[in-house]
């Protein structure tokens, strides 16, 4: 088990060191240091970045990244350049926040309706939900976010952040979040607690007249939990890149509106941190949802 | 009985009209949406316009300038001043009544320590063409607390000179002991000191800041601040920006364009829209090393094919025939009506004269495909844009259809803001979509002026080179009377124009709406946030 963790870390620290590398190059074509211009359209190097070797050889650039994984670099933002891990630790945490009580809303909602669901499959209640859940799924993040702004706007609820921070300003981007998650997540978890439920150990215990909830938390849910941790596993990433999208309608710091403006602003350092940082997320995701995934079933484990 | 007459007692006394103790006054708030967060409030290293329009109204401000077919000054920190007869000194007096909102007073000595610190090659040098104009040393010389005196090279326009000696200053008791590659980092970016009547306050990343009345503020009292508060909102989303103006959220929004005018109308009949000047020049720049576009005929036979007329009606017009605009006949913008009081006649929309410059270079349509074409090849040019600019899109996708009609392909080449421009300076497009932004004093040096050899231009979008274009602009910088410098810079106007660089669209201005019970709103050309001060709200009470 040890060899196999071992080998599935090295293929994840692959996985980062060719997001990095490939971060690396788009910067490296698309971007530069930013100047400033005076008066007469002359070009000056941004004043905090003099000394900070950001127009320094490629080479030189590439190996500090590999050696510090991003860390000692330097923000391309005026006025102070601020590095990068300090813009990360300011960001993140709101993005967790906002990602992780998604999570609280979402996660109870796709689990439970994926189980009705599945205990009523073929119904006409099975088939309008469902429909509905996809339809829903289908609607673009920014289109439901619009959507929740303009329906709640009669009733007076903060439609975006304010500089009070008030935890009711959480309320819009957190639903809207949880529904994009939701509705993505409620098929699998059906299709999951459909297949569980034709297990023959399943069909015994309801044979056996034991209670419809006992069978479904005793005897299904552990099966059906597999491939969802999975699910939920590889949906990390999403925690830390935050939603571009939902995190600017709702004007939400956090680390969506960093990356998005760092992309829009050639902020290359910022930009290629942040992609090391989802890609490690990726990775991490996988790799503890096919652990999680081998401790419910040790079969996963290849011998 | 009773007991039902003693409850009519306790309510009537309950609900009687006694005089009760009235409602505390509502605050008076104006709320703006800024479309992206600040960067600093420290003027030496900001690069955003947006936050030296913020600045602006916590300081007073050494001169007060005015703008009317050009910018003038008026008294402020500077009390009074005089020039030398051949105008290359000036004194100025101080106020000596001003204080800084920690206690000291604004002394020339502050003046003084800013303008050497703008010269300090740590701070990397992006003041060096404004501080070139002062004779060696780099800033005043202070002859008391409260006297000046400025040693300029050469004279100029006298209100660009007043102009380049007020750019800001900063207080010397805070920074004289800061090393000045720390500066960036002080907490003065987010914890400014005010001299002017209001005070930054209540800095929330990402989510906004403040300004409050500034209670310690000694200048004039018509100058004192009237709101109880201007709040700023990061609000980076347009649609947000926009629904948040609908639901009353915020009062004041900037950036808009034409067409968001009418939609916001229809929603809130009570909102004022004010066009700020005509500051911005919409163009398409031609890259003359691209084949045919080397050739003036040609260019300006791609201005006759695009009718700008009919694509200004589209998209500068509102519903109510409103124009928010003016197309433009060259780069020095209408707002400087002495210079621009000659206007060049439009080139007219005519798609034949295009047919026939492209076919005096060798292309033609000779194989029927609708598009010329010249040693086999069709002539395809792309036009480079920044994707998320959606007017920028739209002019795209005009000029397309209108030059596919004169058997030019256009392809669409939009890319991320911040690739466009780095691709504009390095002249990799062909046809590159740019608006830029004018100074409030003439000065077509960076865009127009032949540019040094092997150096970046990056406002001389064509890396454009004229002799007499040239000429004109030393001339006109070199007098210091704007009536007679309006000659050069109507004749640069003509001789630019002809050469059609780039194909000149039209002049925008910065669209600013603000909710109608503000009074005394003073948005112009200058800035949004011009005197905010005067800013009130009739119906308070």
């Amino acid at each position: 088990v040890t060899r196999w963790l071992l080998g599935r870390a090295a293929y994840a620290a692959l996985l980062v060191w060719l997001v990095a590398t490939l971060v690396f190059v788009l910067a490296e074509v698309a971007t530069s240091p930013p100047t400033t211009e005076d008066a007469e359209g002359q070009e000056h190097l941004l004043a905090c970045l003099l000394h900070t070797g950001a127009d320094g050889p490629t080479l030189t650039r590439y190996v500090d990244l590999l050696r510090t994984g991003g860390l000692g670099a330097h923000s391309w933002r005026p006025p102070d350049c601020r590095p990068v891990v300090d813009l990360l630790r300011a960001h993140l945490p709101p993005t967790l926040l906002l990602g992780g009580l998604s999570l609280l809303v979402a996660w109870p909602i796709a689990l439970g309706v994926g189980a009705w669901q599945a205990l009523r499959s073929g119904s006409r209640a099975d088939a309008v939900t469902t429909t509905a859940a996809v339809s829903l799924h289908a609607v673009p993040g920014f289109l439901v976010a619009l959507g929740l702004q303009l329906l709640v706007r009669p009733l007076g609820l903060p439609l975006t952040t304010t500089l009070h921070r008030a935890p009711i300003e959480l309320i819009l981007p957190v639903v809207s979040l949880a529904v994009v998650m939701a509705t993505g997540w409620i098929r699998p978890v059906r299709t999951a607690v459909v297949e569980a439920l034709a297990l023959p150990h399943v069909e015994a215990a309801r044979a056996r007249g034991l209670p419809e909830a006992h069978v479904l938390r005793r005897h299904v849910l552990p099966h059906a939990l597999r491939p969802i941790v999975v699910l939920i596993g590889l949906s990390a990433p999403r925690f830390v890149a935050g939603s571009v999208i939902i995190e600017k309608i709702f004007a939400w710091p956090g680390m969506g509106r960093l990356l998005a403006e760092s992309a829009a602003n050639g902020d290359a350092p910022t930009l290629i941190m942040g992609a090391v940082l989802v890609a490690a997320c990726v990775a991490a995701g996988d790799l503890l949802a096919t652990a999680a995934a081998a401790a419910l079933d040790p079969r996963e484990v290849p011998a | 009985v009773s007991r039902l007459l003693s409850l009519a007692a306790l309510l009537s006394a309950c609900t009687g009209a006694e005089p009760t103790t009235p409602p505390p006054p509502r605050e008076k708030v104006l709320v703006i949406a800024a479309n992206a967060d600040m960067q600093s409030m420290n003027p030496l290293t900001t690069t955003l316009s947006d936050d030296r329009n913020v600045i602006a109204n916590l300081m007073m401000p050494i001169y007060q300038f005015r703008f009317d077919c050009g910018a003038t000054a008026e008294p402020g920190l500077a009390k009074q001043w005089s020039w030398s007869d051949d105008g290359r000194t000036l004194r100025v007096d101080l106020r000596d009544d001003i204080t800084w909102s920690d206690g000291p007073k604004v002394t020339a000595h502050d003046i003084a320590f800013t303008y050497q610190l703008m010269a300090n090659p740590a701070l990397g040098g992006g003041f060096a063409s404004i501080l070139r104009h002062f004779e060696p040393g780099a800033g005043p010389r202070v002859i008391d607390d409260h006297t000046l005196e400025w040693g300029f090279t050469s004279a100029y326009d006298h209100t660009a000179q007043l102009a380049h000696t007020s750019l800001f200053y900063l207080p010397k008791h805070i920074f004289e002991s800061v090393p000045p590659e720390a500066i960036a980092a002080h907490s003065y970016a987010t914890n400014p000191l005010s001299t002017g009547p209001w005070v930054f306050t209540d800095r929330s990343p990402g989510a906004g800041w403040m300004l409050r009345p500034n209670k310690a503020f000694t200048g004039p009292e018509d100058m004192r601040a009237r709101l109880d508060r201007v709040e700023f909102r990061v609000l980076p989303d347009d649609n947000t920006r926009k629904l948040e103006l609908v639901s009353g959220g915020v009062d004041m929004v900037t950036g808009l364009t034409p067409a968001d005018v009418d939609a916001l109308r229809r929603q809130r009949p009570d909102l004022t829209f004010t066009a700020r000047g005509m500051r911005r020049l919409e163009q398409l720049a031609l890259n003359p090393t691209v084949e045919p576009l080397g050739d003036p005929e040609v260019r300006r036979g791609l201005a006759a094919a695009l009718d700008i007329d009919r694509m200004f009606n589209t998209m500068m017009r509102d519903s109510e025939g409103k124009e928010w605009g003016r197309r433009s006949v060259g780069p020095i913008s209408p707002e400087f009506c002495q210079a621009a009081q000659r206007p060049a006649t439009p080139i007219a929309t005519d798609p034949q004269r295009a047919r026939d410059a492209l076919a005096a270079q060798g292309w033609r349509d000779t194989d029927n495909d609708g598009y010329v074409d010249k040693n086999g090849q069709k002539l395809r040019l792309s036009l480079l844009y920044a994707s998320e600019h959606a007017p920028a899109k739209q002019i795209a996708e005009l000029s397309q259809v209108a030059l596919a009609a004169v058997g030019v392909e256009l392809v669409l080449d939009p890319a991320p803001k911040a690739v466009a421009m780095e691709r504009r300076k390095k002249l990799d497009y062909q046809i590159a979509y740019a608006a830029m932004d004018t100074a409030l004093f003439l000065d077509p040096s960076a865009a127009w002026r032949t540019p040094p050899p092997n150096s970046p231009a990056p406002m001389n979008l064509t890396r454009y080179s004229n002799v007499a274009v040239d000429a004109l602009i030393d001339a006109g910088m070199a007098e210091p009377d704007p009536q007679v410098a309006a000659a050069y810079w109507a004749e640069l106007q003509r001789i630019v124009y002809e050469d059609q660089p780039s194909i000149f669209l039209w002049w925008t201005s910065d669209l600013v709406v603000v909710a109608d019970r503000f009074s005394g709103t003073s948005i112009d050309l200058i800035s949004p946030l011009h005197n905010l001060h005067g800013w009130d709200i009739q119906d308070a009470q």
